[in-house]
């Protein structure tokens, strides 16, 4: 789906309500216990938004989205939501001019989304290898298994809707 | 490739990323309150972060109660109640010895209370990513909250506010490692500097570090902040539960146990005003 081809809203409009829960979830206290290593499902989100809707969907995703998490974690100032725009943008781009939207270059543009948002997420610790080593690196590992799921999910609530519409 | 680089959209992104940049540079020399794109959508989503928060508190009572049964639970409230009020006696009590014994200026810690200004905060979401377990509170500047505050519990010290939204703000814990804290052993009075360290925030656990060789601090001690920073003389960091040489042979580190049981806090209580917090604002 590029930027020329109309995004279907009812997609987009189900996609976010996931996405809002997603977020409540993440970071509700207690709700999956007390874990010391949570991926970030918000940057694997960002990622998705820019992949199935387009540079300027991802864009404006990853805008609120970075915002909403820059809301509720502590010392990161606007770091979220430059980053997370930045990369739901650039993954628009990415689908629309350098790759295809399958899930063998999911693999690729998700590694490379972990690995800008992490380094910079060190970058903000003042480039702290201690929490990197015991803490961040982990972060990032799971966050990229996360990520894959969560691509499924997206791509399934797309399709289901693309098929709707052909029918 | 050139296309993409003159698009008016590339453009636009350019822009929002500058504003946002300068707007966090601003913000980042000034400190305080948090970005307004944060502040709305904070705002926004604090209602439903507060009910998903409530509904997780009643899960998870309802699960515990289920698991462990009523009475058990009870008990075991009872049980801290107890501890608090052992920990806070054993606080005051080497807190009158020393006055006796030593220095007749050194003020008591209910004495010290008096100035305090509270405010009642609970806790509507934690950042899960974080080693460091910050969370948000359903208190902010429309409260009379203010950065630095500092944020406890009866139990002891939980941390500060780092960051203030109009109506939420977000704790930094002494489980972080961003944090730094004047800390003495509430019995010997020898001093150090309590540190998070994230291998050891996910069991509640801190470090003091700088410890002098000669020191005589031993287990079970109590820990209190030593005053002089963002946060008032005497409140219990948490108890030495072991200690050792640190990699430079050069000084002692403890490991804590936090007084206040930061992983599973609800309610806490922000201290808005104590005398002597001016004067580092």
């Amino acid at each position: 789906m590029n930027r020329n081809s109309k995004n279907d809203e009812i997609a987009v409009v189900s996609v976010s309500a996931m996405y809002f829960v997603l977020y409540i979830l993440q970071y509700t206290d207690n709700i999956f216990g007390n874990f010391s290593e949570f991926p970030q499902l918000m940057l694997a989100a960002t990622v998705c938004a820019g992949m199935f809707f387009g540079d300027k969907y991802g864009a404006i995703f990853g805008f609120v989205i970075g915002a909403a998490v820059d809301a509720v974690s502590a010392g990161t100032v606007s770091y979220n939501t430059v980053i997370m725009l930045l990369i739901g943008y650039f993954c628009g781009v990415a689908v629309e001019y350098f790759i295809n939207n399958n899930f063998k270059s999911v693999f690729l543009v998700m590694l490379a989304a972990v690995i800008v948002y992490f380094f910079g997420i060190y970058a903000l610790n003042g480039f702290n290898s201690h929490l990197f080593k015991n803490h961040t690196f982990h972060v990032a590992v799971i966050t990229y298994i996360f990520s894959i799921p969560l691509y499924a999910a997206v791509w399934f609530i797309v399709n289901l809707r693309k098929n709707h519409l052909r029918k | 490739m050139r296309f993409f680089l003159k698009s008016r959209r590339f453009k636009i992104i350019c822009g929002v990323t500058a504003v946002l940049l300068t707007v966090s540079l601003v913000l980042g020399i000034f400190g305080g309150s948090m970005t307004p794109q944060a502040g709305i959508v904070g705002s926004v989503t604090q209602p439903f972060r507060s009910f998903a928060s409530y509904v997780s508190d009643v899960f998870s009572e309802i699960v515990t109660k289920y698991n462990s049964g009523d009475e058990l639970l009870k008990e075991n409230e009872k049980l801290q109640k107890r501890v608090d009020e052992l920990t806070s006696q054993v606080v005051d009590y080497n807190e009158i010895k020393k006055d006796n014994e030593y220095l007749r200026d050194f003020l008591k810690l209910k004495e010290d209370n008096d100035d305090f200004l509270f405010e009642k905060a609970t806790l509507i979401s934690r950042d899960n990513s974080d080693s460091g377990y910050s969370f948000t509170v359903n208190k902010g500047s429309v409260n009379g909250i203010s950065q630095y505050d500092p944020v406890i519990t009866s139990s002891g010290l939980v941390g500060y506010i780092s960051e203030v939204g109009p109506g939420f703000s977000k704790v930094t814990t002494i489980l972080s490692e961003k944090i730094s804290i004047g800390a003495l052993d509430n019995r010997t009075s020898d001093v150090g500097v309590v540190e998070g360290s994230c291998e050891i925030s996910e069991n509640g656990k801190t470090l003091m570090k700088h410890l002098s060789r000669s020191c005589s601090v031993a287990l079970n001690d109590i820990i209190v902040t030593s005053g002089g920073g963002i946060f008032p003389k005497g409140l219990a960091i948490g108890t030495i539960e072991s200690l050792e040489t640190s990699d430079d042979q050069t000084s002692i580190t403890a490991t804590l146990k936090t007084s206040a049981d930061i992983l599973d806090v609800k309610d806490v209580m922000i201290i808005t005003y104590f005398d002597g917090q001016k004067s580092i604002k």
